[in-house]
């Protein structure tokens, strides 16, 4: 039994903290609705050669500004509730060493008992494991808890953050190419440039639009890793009562391994 | 927008995306020899067409709230108990470690040893920091 519950707080930890990571990666997405906002009307304001000393008053973005509200608050309700997991189910929460415990029963006469120093050792030792197996059980009857009481409202908190990011701040993105498009477009084709000018204008026009596209990639593995992390906490609350068999201990293997080649994909992508 | 879903605002500014770039198509298509004022009568438009597309995009996120705000309470609720969990856990860390020392100076105490008692007096009043 004892061992049984150590493996799977253990493959639980591995799955949460992958998961928490692939979270986090959010903050590095480094791009908002509001800063979409911005850099729209500073765009707007290339267009007719207008500086103004104060940009925020011209910047009409309390909209973006709610939206952006709207997503951290869900990004902080996700992270914390995956924190908890994380914390609650990690091993050294309730790693005791037993120097303490050992340096109290050593080989000697104590009152009227007398311990050599395998007994010692072994009563020690045995002292760790049935606090170890106490507060393991307890965890693992916690956790049980507050995932089958979390599943729905996790469930729709992460399905409403990757439509967020999927559906509304990279559809932004793409308006913000077709925005790119049609400003150099009508620079090339209707003022009059030289050809370095018209070959500065196409090189500038390429490099901005791989920039959003590395945006958009960002954004899409991001989402794809929340789409496995909600996965992989189905499958928890489905198995809630079986985590100790071996295909579902696997199952949270591959999730865990899964979203970390995700988080890695997401590394890779410069901006 | 009050009866308005997140994924209708979505999907309405995608249709807007479409009929802009069909606007764009017609605008730089040079067959259609459009004056000056044409081509700016329809960046114009354009323009507007983005602009509440993108506002729309915005406000797709805003209408979600309506959807999650019991989620979000539920989960705030449930974090506050998984860390008061962990609260609880690790005070019975320290519960542990403070009997383990209580022992060290009771068995200190039967050895007689007044080194070692000083020593275990010494280990409890750091366990209980």
């Amino acid at each position: 039994m004892i061992i049984t519950s150590c493996v799977n707080l253990k493959q639980l930890n591995s799955y949460s903290s992958a998961s928490l990571n692939a979270i986090k990666k959010f903050e590095e997405i480094n791009y908002s609705f509001k800063q979409h906002c911005l850099n729209k009307c500073y765009s707007n304001a290339l267009e007719t050669f207008e500086i103004k000393k104060d940009t925020n008053s011209h910047c009409d973005c309390e909209r973006y500004g709610q939206a952006d509200s709207v997503t951290e608050l869900i990004y902080c309700s996700i992270k914390g509730y995956f924190e908890g997991l994380t914390n609650l189910s990690n091993n050294d929460l309730t790693t005791y060493h037993p120097d303490a415990m050992k340096k109290s029963l050593t080989q000697g006469q104590i009152g009227d008992i007398s311990l050599d120093s395998t007994q010692a050792k072994a009563y020690s030792t045995i002292a760790v494991i049935l606090l170890k197996a106490t507060t393991d059980l307890y965890r693992k009857q916690k956790l049980k808890e507050f995932i089958e009481a979390a599943y729905p409202s996790v469930n729709i908190l992460l399905t409403k953050f990757q439509f967020i990011l999927k559906n509304s701040l990279e559809s932004e993105l793409d308006w913000k190419k077709d925005d790119l498009y049609h400003y150099y477009k009508r620079m090339i084709d209707e003022k009059l440039l030289t050809d370095y000018e018209k070959g500065k204008a196409t090189f500038d026009y390429y490099h901005q639009f791989s920039v959003v596209n590395s945006k958009q990639r960002q954004i899409d593995v991001f989402v794809k890793g929340i789409k496995k992390v909600a996965e992989g906490h189905q499958k928890i609350y489905e198995h809630i009562n079986e985590l100790s068999e071996n295909d579902v201990k696997e199952l949270l293997m591959q999730y865990a391994s899964n979203i970390k080649d995700l988080v890695s994909e997401f590394n890779k992508i410069k901006e | 927008m009050e009866n308005l879903t997140s994924g209708q605002a979505a999907d309405i500014a995608n249709c807007l995306r479409e009929l802009n770039g069909s606007i764009e198509e017609f605008r730089f298509e040079p067959k259609n020899q459009l004056t000056d004022t044409q081509k700016k009568t329809l960046d114009d438009l354009m323009e507007q067409v983005s602009d509440a597309a993108q506002q729309i995009l915005a406000e797709s996120t805003t209408l979600v709230m309506e959807d999650v705000n019991t989620s979000l309470t539920t989960i705030k609720k449930i974090t506050e108990q998984i860390k008061k969990t962990i609260t609880s856990v690790a005070d019975v860390q320290k519960v542990i470690v403070i009997t383990a020392s209580v022992l060290t100076l009771g068995t200190s105490i039967l050895s007689k040893d007044p080194q070692s008692i000083g020593n275990a007096i010494g280990g409890l009043v750091n366990a209980k920091i």
